[in-house]
């Protein structure tokens, strides 16, 4: 072995060793406690309890970001002298609870990833997102939200939801529901319908939600929302 | 109607999540810890962008993950200190 194959090893090697799955089990503990508290202490003197919790999960997400952006950087270095990881730019599913969500929803399990980019904003990856659904493509929708890194995609549902004060909320539920099944074909028909309402402030029946399934649902509702206002 | 022994015994159960979380904190500090040992042995005198970037984001996640265990400690806190009143 050279001694650059060498040093790809070991740098490859590092990036295979970030905590990505601990993280993620983390979340999930501390996610199902923040839940469990919210119900049990809601109004109680002790009611700060949860939102500290919930403030660990941000972190958490923070963190994911970080590290997927360490690891992304790691790439580029291996691929800027020459030496391409294994693990290099595509992804697949499997390694990010966010994006294996929306490959989920938008019908691409198994379809080959681009690379999470580090730098994206939560308005830059709403704004590339809305332009994927107003143009009706499932492909561009979902390479617009895996492309976010973790913590943004979580943070997307709401902002969406700001941006969806409209006159005529039910002119855009009706809008979106054949936007909603064509780029959205792996979110079942009821929880969109329920969620399609439950952002517009309509009635609704009762739905427990991925957070993914939400903000995915948002920006489905701001490219309607825009289409019919003009808006862009 | 919830009863005082229903209500401590779901912030134990939560307590209980929290704990669980805070040990998978750990286990991904201590990967981290091990992860940027290991990087800053291998691209030792590096002076590449990706580099410095990708160590000041191994950085900020192990900031994210301190601020995270903070956070659970405090909530710990008053969940337990309100549980021993009722």
């Amino acid at each position: 072995m050279s001694l650059l194959h060498a040093l790809a090893s070991r740098v490859e090697t590092v990036r295979t060793g970030l905590p990505m799955a601990e993280v993620s089990v983390a979340r999930g503990r501390l996610s199902s406690a923040t839940a469990l508290l919210a119900a049990t202490l809601e109004s109680s003197a002790a009611s700060t309890a949860a939102p500290l919790l919930a403030s660990a999960t941000s972190h958490l997400d923070a963190a994911a970001g970080a590290l997927w952006r360490a690891g992304d950087e790691l790439d580029r270095y291996l691929a800027s002298v020459g030496l391409v990881s294994d693990a290099a730019a595509v992804v697949v599913s499997g390694s990010c609870p966010w994006a294996d969500r929306v490959d989920v929803l938008t019908g691409q399990v198994g379809a080959a990833r681009p690379a999470v980019v580090g730098s994206l904003s939560v308005d830059a990856v709403l704004a590339a997102a809305v332009r994927a659904a107003a143009g009706g493509s499932a492909v561009a929708l979902r390479q617009a939200l895996v492309s976010a890194p973790p913590a943004v995609g979580w943070a997307l549902g709401a902002r969406a939801a700001g941006m969806l004060g409209v006159v005529s909320p039910e002119l855009v539920r009706r809008g979106a529901a054949d936007r909603l099944a064509a780029l959205l074909p792996g979110l079942p028909a009821a929880a969109g319908s329920a969620l399609v309402c439950r952002a517009l402030r309509l009635p609704a029946p009762s739905v427990r939600a991925h957070a993914a399934d939400v903000a995915a649902v948002g920006v489905v509702l701001v490219s309607v929302v825009f289409g019919q206002t003009g808006r862009s | 109607m919830a009863s005082v022994a229903e209500v401590k015994a779901a912030i134990d159960v939560a307590m209980a999540h929290v704990q669980e979380g805070q040990e998978a904190v750990r286990a991904a500090n201590d990967k981290l810890d091990a992860a940027r040992a290991s990087l800053a042995a291998a691209v030792d005198g590096s002076a590449h962008e990706s580099v410095a970037a990708a160590r000041s984001a191994l950085a900020q996640a192990a900031t994210e993950l301190d601020d995270c265990m903070t956070a659970t400690l405090g909530a710990m806190e008053q969940a337990q200190t309100y549980a021993a009143a009722l």
